[in-house]
């Protein structure tokens, strides 16, 4: 017997005719089970001709509604069904219009390819169709196994709602590359020398004034001013880096050296009759010239420079307390340079034979010298000695 | 009898889904404790495949909204939803109005946004309640959206229609009154363009919920994207 059935709403319409079994089902709900269907037609308010199809078209028809009903409400693109060629396709225009394409049947077809049919539809006439379609599935009694099956969409297949990958990108490009960037600013720093502690020492001090005194060491010849002798003498390894040098006026490098240096200024400015040039090209030489350490030579030498200073140290003392100098002293016993070993010898040099002495800065650097400790006391004495060796002053008489 | 020629034709509208619930509900409460009809109600929404039992972000945020959706339709939308889940017994998990809100500050851009998970049955009771709800709002639902499809037609703005006007002052009032406004996603909604444009877009939405597979639709787009 042939039944219609029909799922109707405001604005659309949906029947099913087809034939259904007299059989035992019917007393069970007063109606009876519809399994064959002939005849589909979907009716739409505003079209006078329905959508007709048999059941493959009620199948895709439910199924393509089903399935655009939940991208609409998640507002999540499904995209695994949309390429294979069903008979009937729906996709949205825009938030409130929706396309509905029917592909005629091609058991429909004659020699010509008709176009699909094509239905334009508001979110309300949309709504009446999948309530239709829902109100079908839920009819038990008509093709009861076609039946609503929704599945949520597992995560690999959502399109991307999210952000496209490139707009996520560029923030961790950003970043690493504002990290690259630092990186090669800081590389570019000048990894700082050797940084040298600050050594206090008795002979720290005393070379402060001589460094107050070479503070313009802009003319000399080696360019390695003059707190590296001190720091020689202190530390026989020591060799002071040339940016530290630089900031001569910072002299040896040693913290104690400033309050002296400013304890000092005007004799200071007395020993500025000593040409900078020679000192802080001695420094150089008692740096980097060879020693001559043999005793006899070195006997020699002492009693040479003895002689040496004692003709030529005239002037009476007027000092009070020793003056102590680091001479050097070539192999022919020539004198080719001096440092102040305390601070007053500083003051008092133009009392000592030694302000005469005038660098060479012809000599070559690599002639050995010899350095001797002399001291001139407040009571007329000099005594001369080896700087490194045991001291074996002669006194005079 | 020919009965080729005149086939009985006969119109039957099949029962709606919720019909048949509330003949079965309303059955069972002659004989059952209240407790089973709950579980009743809440089984019909299957469990997704989600880890910990806990709803993602984008589930807590959706409810969150359409509630708020509902609210900006009816001035008593509010008291509604809790008389609504006194009515469908779910009062065992959602305690009163304090506990109606914390489970809805669980949307993550709520001004006061709650730092506890909403469980599957939470959010299987406040679906509920919504598809509840918008069911009795049908024909208002139906009515705004006509509305602003002929407004679109006419290339009017929606402010044009009065009833649809005051719909989106108060889902604008609603929204900015409860949302964090330092949220990312909240930020998006910044303009009173974009506001109706949401309000819009729920509406559309509960009128899918007010269907006979209304809530199971609901629940299963809610998950789109998220299970595994």
């Amino acid at each position: 017997m042939t039944t219609q059935r029909i799922y109707s709403l405001p604005n659309c319409k949906l029947v099913v005719e087809g034939f259904t079994s007299e059989s035992e089902s019917e007393t069970v709900l007063g109606r009876p089970l519809m399994s064959i269907v002939t005849n589909v037609e979907c009716h739409f308010l505003e079209r006078e001709q329905p959508l007709t199809g048999g059941r493959e078209f009620l199948e895709s028809l439910a199924a393509a509604v089903s399935g655009y009903a939940q991208e609409y409400l998640s507002g999540i693109a499904r995209v695994g069904d949309r390429h294979a060629a069903h008979a009937v396709q729906i996709h949205a225009i825009d938030k409130n219009h929706h396309r509905l394409l029917v592909q005629p049947q091609a058991a429909d077809q004659t020699l010509s390819f008709p176009a699909p049919t094509q239905i334009d539809l508001n979110t309300v006439q949309l709504f009446d169709l999948v309530e239709a379609i829902d109100q079908f599935y839920a009819d038990t009694q008509t093709l009861p196994e076609v039946s609503l099956k929704l599945t949520s969409l597992p995560r690999r297949q959502a399109v991307t709602q999210r952000e496209p990958v490139a707009k996520q990108a560029l923030p961790a490009a950003v970043g690493v590359s504002g990290l690259a960037v630092a990186a090669l600013a800081f590389f570019l720093v000048p990894v700082p020398k050797e940084v040298r502690r600050p050594q206090p020492s008795s002979s720290t001090p005393q070379e402060s004034p001589l460094a107050a005194s070479s503070s313009s060491p802009s003319g000399s010849p080696s360019g390695s001013p003059s707190s590296s002798p001190g720091s020689a003498s202190n530390n026989a390894s020591g060799s002071a880096s040339p940016s530290a040098a630089v900031a001569a006026s910072s002299p040896n490098t040693s913290p104690s050296s400033s309050p002296s240096a400013n304890g000092s200024p005007s004799p200071a400015a007395g020993a500025t009759a000593v040409s900078p040039g020679a000192t802080a090209a001695a420094d150089t030489l008692f740096r980097t010239a060879p020693e001559i350490s043999d005793p006899a030579q070195l006997e020699q030498l002492t009693t040479g420079l003895y002689n040496k200073l004692d003709q030529g140290w005239k002037k009476a003392p007027t000092f009070s307390e020793p003056l102590v100098y680091r001479v050097g002293v070539s192999q022919t016993g020539e004198i080719l340079g001096f440092k102040f070993a305390n601070d007053a010898a500083l003051n008092y040099l133009n009392e000592v034979p030694l302000a005469e002495v005038q660098f060479n800065p012809n000599a070559s650097p690599q002639q050995s010298i010899a350095q001797f400790k002399v001291v001139f006391k407040p009571n007329g004495v000099l005594e001369v000695s080896p700087w490194y060796g045991r001291s074996d002053s002669p006194s005079s008489p | 009898m020919n009965q080729q020629n005149s086939p009985m034709l006969r119109r039957e509208k099949p029962p709606g889904f919720d019909k048949i619930l509330l003949i079965s509900i309303t059955a069972m409460q002659v004989n059952s404790p209240p407790v089973r009809s709950m579980s009743m109600i809440l089984d019909t929404l299957s469990d997704p495949h989600i880890p910990d039992g806990a709803c993602p972000r984008r589930t807590r945020q959706q409810i969150d909204f359409l509630l708020l959706a509902i609210e900006a339709l009816d001035l008593a939308g509010s008291e509604a939803i809790l008389a609504a889940a006194q009515e469908l017994e779910l009062t065992d998990i959602i305690k009163g109005r304090v506990g109606l809100w914390r489970l809805r500050a669980t949307n993550p851009l709520r001004r006061n946004s709650q730092r506890r998970p909403l469980s599957l049955n939470e959010a299987k009771a406040l679906v509920i309640i919504t598809c509840n709800l918008a069911r009795r709002l049908t024909v208002l639902i139906r009515q705004l959206l006509l509305a602003y499809d002929q407004l679109l037609e006419k290339q009017l703005s929606p402010e044009h229609h009065l009833r649809l006007a005051n719909y989106l002052e108060r889902f604008r009032a609603h929204f900015r009154s409860r949302m964090n406004p330092k949220r990312s996603g909240v930020l998006a909604y910044s303009t009173d363009e974009k506001l109706n444009e949401l309000a819009l877009t729920l509406l559309g939405e509960l009128l899918f919920c007010t269907g006979t597979a209304g809530p199971q639709r609901l629940w299963s787009s809610l998950f789109d994207g998220e299970v595994a």
